[in-house]
């Protein structure tokens, strides 16, 4: 199983969350069979357009089974839901750590598709 | 028939007082063309044409492609190409997100399969009535629609141009605002003596500045112990200021009812029309110093 979780830096588990999934810095890659971790560069994080579809293609091509964040933008939505990657959501956790214990414990919940985009 | 000039009205932020000075401006001159291109949010009807919906309407149409998934082998070709992220391979199917598409059509161009024709779509629509002296065209983006230019782009091609041409702007520094700027003679910018109003303009300034736009400033809400914040700022600029309309209940409360204060406030069709005439004569002098 792969995980992914927006990251302000590419660090370690000790790595804060980003507040937003499509505009993230990076995304913290976690594989859950062995619990390692690697990040890769949001390289649409600055497009005027479409940033959340770009992300979500990024996490698809990863292979991922899941991702993990406090905000989906509808179309980032749309697009992990079509690749058939679980969407979770985050509240109180700061760290990936958090995020990945929580993950692994079952204790998230199903994301709602929320509002977002911008002009 | 001489060529009339055409004038953008302009702000850095909503609710300033672009439609108050668009309205009253154009009630107040003979032979106009009101054309409101704040697309997202027009509001000129209230005061002009509340019924607009009633009358003239026609469809702002855009290209969308649509995906043949028998044709298609998951190349990726497309997505690769879209600039705008409207595609997205999920699962070996190309996934299209209409409202980010520009209709640039290059998808279809690079399919190898043949697989991407294009659909039209609405994308908004343009509302026009005619009252004596004022030719009054609206622009609306359909709810749920991100990309407000193409239908300033249409609603452009509707310029009459042996009118007095007015065209009210989207707020802000965005592309739909230059859209409906870029090709008018000069643009009046409303501002507000308060900081954020300040802060606007600078932002709006700027803008116009790098476009090579020849401007003035009409402050509204004006009130004498807060003017300076906005003049002192215009004058170390050199822009003029053309007119202050004052912070006054009269003034929004007829505002709040739909009723232009042109028509009810004596005095303020002459003073309308001089703003039009120092437009004019801003306007020569600009064009007479840039081609010195």
């Amino acid at each position: 199983m792969k995980l992914i979780i927006p990251a302000v830096k590419a660090e370690n588990f000790e790595t804060k969350i980003h507040k937003n999934f499509g505009r993230a810095n990076y995304f913290a890659v976690i594989n859950c069979e062995n619990n390692e971790i690697e990040f890769i560069k949001n390289t649409s994080a600055n497009k005027n357009s479409g940033a959340g579809v770009a992300a979500a293609q990024l996490c698809a091509d990863q292979g991922a089974d899941a991702a993990a964040a406090y905000h989906f933008g509808p179309k980032a939505y749309e697009a992990l839901k079509a690749a058939d990657i679980k969407l979770l959501d985050l509240n109180e956790q700061k760290l990936i750590t958090e995020a990945f214990n929580d993950y692994q414990a079952g204790k998230l919940a199903e994301s709602e598709a929320g509002p977002g985009g911008h002009h | 028939m001489s060529q009339e000039i055409s004038l953008s009205i302009l702000s850095g932020k909503g609710g300033t007082g672009k439609t108050t000075l668009a309205v009253n401006l154009a009630l107040a001159l003979d032979n106009v063309q009101l054309l409101d291109a704040d697309v997202e949010e027009p509001n000129d009807y209230l005061f002009i044409s509340p019924k607009i919906e009633e009358k003239e309407m026609e469809s702002v149409m855009s290209l969308i492609p649509e995906v043949n998934d028998e044709k298609c082998t998951a190349c990726r070709k497309c997505v690769d190409f879209c600039e705008y992220n409207a595609l997205a391979m999920m699962l070996d199917k190309v996934l299209v997100f209409e409202e980010v598409c520009h209709s640039c059509g290059g998808c279809k161009i690079v399919c190898p399969e043949n697989a991407i024709t294009e659909k039209e779509k609405e994308l908004g629509k343009l509302y026009h009535d005619r009252l004596d002296e004022l030719d009054f065209w609206q622009g609306e983006l359909n709810t749920g629609e991100e990309k407000a230019v193409p239908v300033i782009e249409k609603l452009k091609t509707k310029i009459d141009s042996d009118k007095k041409v007015i065209i009210d702007s989207p707020p802000g520094t965005t592309c739909p605002t230059i859209e409906a700027i870029i090709d008018t003679d000069f643009t009046v910018v409303v501002t507000e003596p308060s900081t954020f109003g300040l802060h606007d303009l600078k932002m709006v300034v700027e803008m116009l500045n790098n476009l090579d736009q020849d401007f003035a400033v009409v402050i509204n809400r004006a009130e004498s112990d807060a003017d300076y914040l906005i003049e002192d700022f215009c004058q170390k600029k050199g822009i003029s200021v053309l007119l202050k309309i004052p912070f006054s209940r009269k003034i929004a409360e007829l505002y709040s009812n739909g009723k232009p204060f042109v028509y009810k406030l004596e005095g303020w069709e002459e003073k309308f029309k001089t703003l039009y005439k120092d437009i004019i004569e801003e306007a020569v002098n600009n064009e007479r110093n840039n081609s010195n």
